[in-house]
């Protein structure tokens, strides 16, 4: 005889019991030092966030202005954290269970629904507070520019990314719930995107991501059908926890060996393993057919040869997310043309990101070092004779991403700066993901007896660092030019573009002498 | 769900099938599993036992047919209460020791009186001296016996177990062997992918596997299992 009833009150008893267990594994002085890291982490943010934006304060109409416009664009990236839930919940996301709770809990005659309500209520809090978190930030940046009250401008960012993180969130467990397979949820992500994208061409404001990031300028400009946005993010909620029933098994089972392998590899600074397990947890993998087949034989170098035939087996989604890094890197260009300076940094680490599908046949490589091992050449050789397959992907990368900038930036300045950044900017790319890869991830024993606890920690911020560094070397510069497009100074960019290609060049070096890890 | 009018056998698949999209897991399998049988599932590596056995239980979805355990539907909350699966890989609990899993379990599944029984499987599996330790800190065949035991002391008409013999002592053997054979006496079927010989003798059935597809159904022999093995 099923009882329910009993089994879902027992559920909750024993949960609660894990969760005090739990809490009492955590030493205060612990749970402590997480606040002030976190605290630390916030406060760091907005002094630096301060500096780059300046403090001078603006006029009223310029404020009612910079919001009209900002909102199309913050409602845009609200728009691309609900594309990444709503792809998240087309295979089965955003809920991680442990194995024993699938296999223990999903599997005791209690309706998955009701199993899956408080794991679903925890994380939709986490993303709301982390939102929040993040939108108090933000907002506190704009508190000494814009002629308004602080308290009431921190709370609009607050509540607008808070509102944001929920939705994005419980469109995820929706997909997942409803079960509406990843082809209609990328089509979904997709048109919330453009909805964005249409609003803020035409200057309106109609999308809910739109409408809810204008929550974030009513301390300065009230828009009443904000109100919308709040209603479809609230709505969302009740709508994700009783659709949870429909959860896949087989997808959670499959993200709860994949997720904590995830989590471990992030711990460990491990990039490629983090690299390989968010495919895997994605179902991103090569294509059984390649887009366009390689005949056997020819005098084709074989690891230029190999490299080729590793791209041509690119999946769609790989290949669509090249193209998206670059075409973000150019926008992201262009806004920094504009007077946003730190949005070079966004270019810097769009085109680092797509370094790293470019190198995948190096990396292939050095996953495998038994078959690298095997090959009669040597190692840091072959390592290097992979480079110019990935190079050529990274100058088509950047002519994309060139021709996207072309949307902010005036055409003589992108025509005079594209032959002069083009190569060095592929080639630094290229290089820091290959550097990051070769490296692999980190000894931490050897480390810590080599060189002590605190040496350490500076020596893996660099390991972290340096390599997407190179990129931004090479971007450099973009800020030496001037902001006159008819007269810009080419002869100083030429300089610095000298820095980074040495800079590449000493990363080769280094990869020139690696070693497989089992030699 | 209202329970079927007709009455059902234990387990009854139609067509069942798995496609994992970079190759099939299991092709078709049609199969009736009555009261009180011990089936000795076999066959090569690949051929689709743990798929099987994962379809059964309601962790892995079918790609095609369908499995009823009493006449309800596999993943439905009378199937899930009828049916104990023992993965084989022992699934276990970081923060919870043997005698907080089997609380755990025993009422989520609405157990009575599960506490005496809890002390009796302890003391089969000779892990009552470590009903207070951790199991993710035990050695593999501690584990599996932990997982052994989860399984066991919950309720459950049909009992799925996948290479349970995989990394237990010899006595730990012979108890699972015992264990089995006493629950098939008291009405619960069994289905148990293993090789084990000694199963044998108290097997009723054996269904053999090759490529995704039944390749046998039939009494369990030894000549037959090793056969079906491809020894």
């Amino acid at each position: 005889m099923i009882d329910v009833e009993a089994s879902r009150s027992a559920l909750v008893e024993l949960r609660h019991a894990r969760r005090h267990n739990h809490r009492d594994a955590v030493h205060w002085i612990d749970a402590l030092y997480r606040v002030y890291i976190s605290a630390l982490a916030a406060v760091v943010a907005v002094i630096l966030g301060s500096g780059l934006f300046g403090d001078q304060k603006i006029s009223a109409d310029d404020a009612v202005t910079f919001v009209h416009s900002a909102t199309g664009w913050l409602g845009l990236a609200f728009a691309a954290a609900c594309a990444i839930g709503l792809r998240s919940g087309g295979r089965g996301g955003p809920l991680t269970l442990e194995a024993p709770t699938i296999q223990y809990e999903l599997m005791a005659p209690i309706p998955h629904a009701v199993s899956l309500r408080e794991p679903a209520v925890k994380q939709l809090r986490f993303m709301s507070f982390t939102g929040l978190c993040v939108g108090a930030v933000v907002g506190t940046l704009g508190v000494r520019q814009l002629p308004v009250s602080p308290a009431a401008l921190v709370a609009g960012f607050a509540v607008a990314f808070a509102l944001a993180g929920l939705l994005a969130v419980s469109l995820a467990m929706i997909a997942s719930g409803h079960r509406i397979g990843k082809l209609v949820a990328n089509v979904l992500a997709a048109a919330l995107i453009a909805w964005s994208a249409i609003d803020i061409y035409f200057g309106v404001t109609t999308s809910p991501l739109t409408l809810i990031a204008s929550i974030a300028g009513e301390a300065i400009t009230v828009n009443p059908y904000a109100i919308i946005g709040v209603v479809i993010a609230l709505a969302a909620v009740p709508a994700a926890i009783y659709g949870l029933g429909g959860t896949s098994i087989d997808d959670a089972r499959r993200r709860a060996g994949l997720v904590s392998q995830l989590r471990f590899a992030v711990t460990l600074q491990d990039i490629r393993t983090v690299v390989l397990l968010r495919r895997q947890l994605s179902q991103e993998t090569p294509r059984a057919n390649p887009w366009i087949p390689m005949k056997r034989g020819g005098r084709m170098p074989p690891i230029w040869k190999r490299d080729w035939r590793s791209y041509l087996r690119f999946p769609i989604t790989r290949v669509a997310r090249m193209v998206m890094l670059a075409v973000v890197a150019g926008l992201a260009l262009g806004v920094t043309w504009n007077g946003t300076k730190p949005a070079f940094l966004i270019t810097a680490l769009a085109l680092y990101l797509a370094a790293y599908d470019a190198v995948e046949p190096l990396a292939q490589e050095v996953d495998h070092p038994s078959r690298w091992d095997d090959i009669p050449e040597d190692h840091g050789v072959i390592l290097l004779k992979h480079l110019p397959a990935a190079f050529a992907v990274m100058i088509v990368i950047c002519l994309i991403a060139g021709a996207a900038s072309l949307i902010l930036v005036p055409s003589n300045v992108v025509i005079t700066m594209l032959p002069l950044l083009v190569v060095p900017v592929a080639a630094t790319s290229m290089a820091g993901a290959a550097l990051s890869t070769v490296m692999g991830s980190p000894d931490v024993a050897k480390m810590m007896s080599g060189l002590g606890a605190d040496v350490m920690g500076f020596v893996l911020l660099a390991r972290l660092v340096l390599p997407p560094a190179l990129t931004v070397a090479a971007l450099a510069p973009i800020f030496t030019i001037g902001s006159d497009p008819n007269n810009l100074n080419t002869a100083r960019a030429s300089n610095l573009v000298g820095y980074a290609v040495i800079a590449a060049a000493v990363s080769l070096i280094y990869i020139r002498y690696q070693k497989p890890d089992r030699v | 769900m209202n329970k079927p009018d007709k009455p059902e056998p234990l387990l009854r698949t139609e067509d069942l099938g798995k496609d994992y999209g970079d190759g099939l897991g299991l092709v078709t399998l049609d199969l009736t599993v009555g009261n009180g049988e011990l089936i000795m599932l076999v066959g090569p590596n690949g051929a689709g036992k743990s798929t099987f056995l994962g379809l059964t239980s309601g962790l892995v979805e079918p790609s095609n047919g369908a499995a009823y355990i009493n006449g309800f539907e596999i993943g439905t909350l009378e199937a899930r209460g009828a049916t104990s699966f023992l993965p084989d890989a022992p699934i276990l609990y970081d923060d919870l020791s043997v005698n907080e899993h089997l609380e755990y379990i025993a009422r989520l599944h609405n157990t009575q009186e599960w506490e005496e029984y809890a002390d009796e499987l302890l003391e089969m599996f000779n892990l009552e001296g470590r009903a207070d330790d951790l199991p993710s800190k035990f050695s593999r065949g501690l584990k599996q016996k932990t997982a052994l035991i989860l399984g066991l002391i919950r309720p459950f008409s049909l009992l799925l177990i996948d290479e349970p013999f995989v990394g237990l002592d010899t006595p730990g053997q012979e108890t699972l062997v015992e264990v089995l054979g006493d629950l098939v006496e008291q009405g619960a079927s069994i289905i148990c992918s293993t090789h084990q010989l000694d199963l044998v003798p108290k097997a009723t059935r054996c269904v053999g596997l090759r490529d995704g597809e039944k390749s046998y159904d039939g009494p369990a022999t030894a000549v037959k299992i090793r056969q079906l093995v491809g020894e």
